[in-house]
């Protein structure tokens, strides 16, 4: 097999993913190089040495400041020719994703995205990916030599030792777009990390108007736990920042302890709280889907359980 | 002007349960019902026409078998016509294979100035599809669209990414695809449903749209090892005492008897 290429949109992604990407290089017995886009290319790229990847492909050219997927494939496919890569890995961000798919129509490449884990069956890559909305676990194979694997973020634990790698600038060449940037906004964020929370509190279309978020806030104080949501609540209503999206379009955390209220429990959801140690729900719904994965179960209203609820913790503290 | 919106018909996921012994799901006999994105689309395209753009809606879709209710839907949704290429050889088929197919069935209908496509299907959810059938069609690709207008022949869309909203223009044709963010689907009245099985409906084969079986092989294709229920062992204890009060303190107390919560 030929080497792997890493590319991201942000290097900070790149990073998160060179450890699983380096361990599939070494597993499949090949050389692991990255490319390196935009402004400071330079710079930037040595950093890519603190992961053990050997080569960083580097060109000044600017991807971001407007986004074109057709631009941003064009260029990879030009870099993973000159970098004669068999496998292209890149972030399955929003971004990556649709790049992912456009590249591996240009390469003839087979292609998998969301991708969650990669393992080596007979020395050959193996993918892993949610399926049936959430539902099941898919694990397979790409038959063609080359592919790309977009992988969602996630970080992976840096173990490799720093190497004395080199920096090849490459010529790309990008023809002009005729997307036109009208406006940019940044997204309202929230510096909060639910994948690595303890307790989380997540809330769902059960809550009937934004003030309410207060009292979901307020048990997430009492138990020192963090607000996550549903995708109705953050991309749907904006009543919170995707930052606290659980599931399989947000993140995949491993609570202690997670409180599921007022969500039905759509796989969409229960996707991201599978590792959870225990798992309680309320819902006004005995039949709905998220009492199938719930330890301990409370089928009734949330606006009656959650005021009793904060009482007996008030009382825990006192 | 023409708008076409590629649909994809899923299981109902609701409805698909787990065989115990081989943890794999059991979709055999389900019925079909239209992906959830797509309503979104097909809600986006009525809006469209009903701040006066002329527009021809044609929505397009493609698999094995299609389920005629799905199709009435989508006309009731809005659409002026269906077009679905069916074929027992599209079962299987990588993304480039079925971006190949859409391509094709939407040149024979004659081209369109926007395509919409969900941004992800709700069964597979791999987002590839959109701008796989850009690089076909030799189109540009502007995904996660949460806001949508047209002027003339400028397509104007506002991009949720995680960072940023993009608003962006860029000149038709365009490969759009649609976010649960960009409207809220209505629920079809009676008369859109009644007027739905007048409207005309075309069936294609891949001969029609001129490939071949052998043709789709020559995509990459990716080999399924395995598709099974994660693990997963939760106790499913339901709790109900004789007032709110005992319930809740039943599930402290079990909460703390597990160590997750504290005393």
């Amino acid at each position: 097999m030929g080497g792997i290429l890493l590319f991201a949109e942000k290097d900070n992604l790149a990073f998160d993913l060179a450890p699983k990407a380096l361990e599939i290089a070494k597993g499949t017995n090949t050389e692991l190089s990255a490319l390196v886009l935009g402004p400071n290319a330079q710079a930037r790229a040595a950093k890519y040495f603190a992961f053990g990847v050997t080569k960083v492909y580097m060109n000044d050219i600017d991807i971001n400041a407007v986004f074109d997927c057709k631009m941003s494939a064009d260029i990879l496919a030009q870099a993973a020719k000159t970098s004669q890569a068999d496998v292209i890995m890149c972030s399955s961000s929003k971004r990556g994703r649709v790049v992912a798919a456009q590249l591996s129509q240009i390469l003839g490449a087979g292609c998998a995205t969301n991708v969650l884990d990669i393992k080596i069956v007979n020395g050959q890559p193996v993918t892993v990916r949610y399926g049936l909305g959430g539902a099941t676990m898919i694990t397979e194979q790409m038959e063609s030599a080359k592919k790309v694997i977009a992988i969602l973020p996630s970080r992976f634990e840096n173990t490799a030792a720093t190497v004395a790698g080199q920096v090849i600038p490459i010529e790309l060449k990008a023809e002009k777009s005729a997307i036109q940037m009208v406006e940019k906004t940044e997204r309202k964020r929230e510096a909060v990390d639910i994948e690595n929370a303890k307790i989380l509190v997540c809330v769902g279309k059960g809550l009937k108007k934004k003030e309410d978020l207060s009292i979901i806030q307020e048990i997430a104080t009492l138990v020192k736990g963090e607000v996550g949501c549903t995708r109705e609540i953050s991309s749907t209503l904006g009543w919170l920042a995707e930052d606290r999206l659980v599931g399989m379009s947000g993140k995949r955390c491993k609570p202690t302890l997670v409180f599921s209220l007022g969500i039905s429990g759509q796989n969409q959801y229960t996707a991201g709280i599978l590792g959870a140690k225990v798992s309680v729900a309320v819902n006004t719904d005995p039949n709905a889907p998220i009492f199938k994965v719930t330890d301990y179960g409370i089928a009734d209203d949330i606006y009656k359980v959650m005021p009793k609820l904060i009482e007996k913790l008030k009382q825990i503290k006192a | 002007m023409r708008i076409i919106v590629c649909v994809k018909q899923v299981v109902d996921l609701d409805q698909v349960r787990m065989n115990r012994e081989t943890k794999e799901p059991v979709v055999k006999g389900l019925p079909m019902i239209i992906g959830q994105l797509e309503k979104h689309a097909l809600e986006e395209a009525a809006k469209l026409k009903e701040t006066g753009q002329q527009a021809e809606v044609v929505v397009l879709s493609v698999g094995t078998e299609l389920a005629d209710d799905v199709i009435l839907e989508t006309l009731a949704r809005g659409a002026d016509k269906s077009v679905a290429v069916v074929d027992k050889n599209l079962g299987n088929i990588s993304a480039q294979g079925i971006a190949q197919v859409l391509a094709n069935a939407i040149k024979k209908i004659g081209g369109a100035e926007v395509i919409m496509v969900g941004e992800g299907s709700t069964d597979d959810n791999s987002g590839q599809i959109g701008s796989t059938l850009a690089q076909v069609l030799g189109t540009a690709f502007i995904p996660y669209a949460r806001t949508f207008a047209l002027n003339g022949n400028k397509i104007k869309v506002t991009q949720s990414f995680e960072d940023y909203f993009e608003t962006i223009e860029t000149p038709a044709p365009a490969v759009i695809t649609i976010t649960s963010e960009i409207n809220e689907p209505r629920i079809p009245a009676i008369t859109d449903v009644m007027d739905a099985s007048m409207k005309p409906q075309d069936n294609w084969s891949l001969s029609d749209i001129g490939l071949s079986a052998d043709e789709l092989k020559k995509y990459p294709a990716v080999k399924l090892i395995s598709n099974k229920y994660p693990e997963q062992t939760r106790k499913g204890i339901m709790l109900k005492e004789e007032s709110m009060d005992k319930t809740v303190e039943a599930l402290i107390k079990n909460l703390q008897a597990e160590g997750v919560l504290e005393k």
